[in-house]
């Protein structure tokens, strides 16, 4: 049973490229300062 | 001691490793409080180093709320929150529930004590998605207010019976009688987890559930051989969770610890990273196709 998205004609498993979505989303998400209001938010508490 | 015991305080040390609050009275506040922290873990606790992925979301939805309506910022939150808990996911799906979770070692400890137990059904499963999407997020986001951090029980031990055990060096707010409703919280889950398996992590946990969801696609997977499974149920009286692997290897309610897979004497439980396991689940024999 193949499985998996066929992306430019190779087989590739929805995880890797979830990863690569996730990291992808990381690194946009310090535009607009993620990690920074999440620290923010965890030292008032 | 077993390696997933080691793993687990390893954890709980790993998530809690600010032991200078008992000299300086501070909360940590260093640069590791921009992770997420890969488990259930306050934030509030004096001794943590990571954010709270649940904490923060919410934080996120409230930023979001019409109350607050700092949608720069919420979008960076929730972008950032969401993606690092869904990186962990896609890789390990529930693992560290299993391994690491601070909470969970706790819950796995109190049903040790000898005391008439209690077998849940299996729709109490549902529980922590309403938790996630309704107290975590629609909550948050209608009352820009954390409410499920205000009620979490792991919170109310963590930071508040922590803060009042050892203060910070900054005052307090009074007691009042929300700190009483809390710990009265505390105190049924902690009944809870004496006769129940794992009641927090099944029914409540919203951080549980978005790694549930993983479970299912994460590089990291689990299997079954059907010809090598005789349906004796052992796996089932070891699962911390209650749940029966033959049924759906890779269950968002598996948490992974790969008890069954250590239990099983006819060595039918396969997990790892190497490929896709789901041939095995139908049966088709591949030697060597995972790490046993």
């Amino acid at each position: 049973m193949k499985r998996g998205i066929s992306l430019f004609g190779k087989r590739i498993r929805l995880a890797y490229l979830l990863i690569a979505g996730f990291l992808a989303l990381i690194a946009i998400s310090t535009i607009f300062d993620g990690p920074r209001t999440v620290y923010a938010h965890a030292i008032i508490i | 001691m077993r390696a997933r015991r080691i793993a687990q305080i390893a954890g709980l040390l790993a998530l809690n490793p600010y032991f200078g609050y008992f000299s300086t009275r501070v909360i940590y506040q260093g640069g590791l409080k921009y992770v997420c922290a890969p488990g259930f873990n306050c934030y509030a606790c004096p001794l943590a180093a990571f954010s709270c992925p649940i904490g923060s979301l919410q934080h996120g939805f409230a930023l979001l709320s019409l109350k607050v309506r700092e949608f720069k910022l919420a979008l960076g939150v929730l972008l950032y929150v969401l993606a690092s808990v869904g990186l962990v996911g896609a890789v390990l799906g529930r693992i560290p529930c299993g391994w690491i979770c601070p909470f969970g070692f706790l819950q796995e400890l109190l049903y040790k004590i000898p005391l008439p137990k209690l077998r849940l059904p299996r729709r109490i499963n549902l529980g922590r998605y309403f938790f996630l999407v309704v107290v975590a997020a629609l909550i948050p986001f209608l009352t820009a207010q954390s409410w499920f951090s205000r009620l979490c029980p792991a919170g109310a031990l963590e930071g508040g019976v922590f803060l009042k055990a050892v203060p910070p060096a900054a005052a307090l707010p009074e007691t009042g009688w929300f700190f009483w409703f809390k710990m009265a919280i505390l105190g049924a889950f902690l009944l809870w987890m004496m006769v129940s398996k794992r009641p927090f992590c099944r029914a409540v946990c919203p951080l549980g559930a978005m790694w549930g969801i993983f479970n299912h696609v994460s590089v990291y997977r689990m299997a079954v051989d059907d010809s090598k499974c005789t349906a004796c149920g052992e796996c089932r009286e070891v699962c911390p969770v209650d749940i029966d692997i033959t049924e759906d290897p890779n269950s968002p309610d598996c948490i992974r610890c790969l008890e069954c897979k250590k239990e099983c004497r006819y060595g039918a439980v396969f997990s790892g990273f190497k490929r896709p396991a789901e041939e095995l689940r139908v049966g088709r024999k591949e030697e060597g196709a995972l790490t046993g």
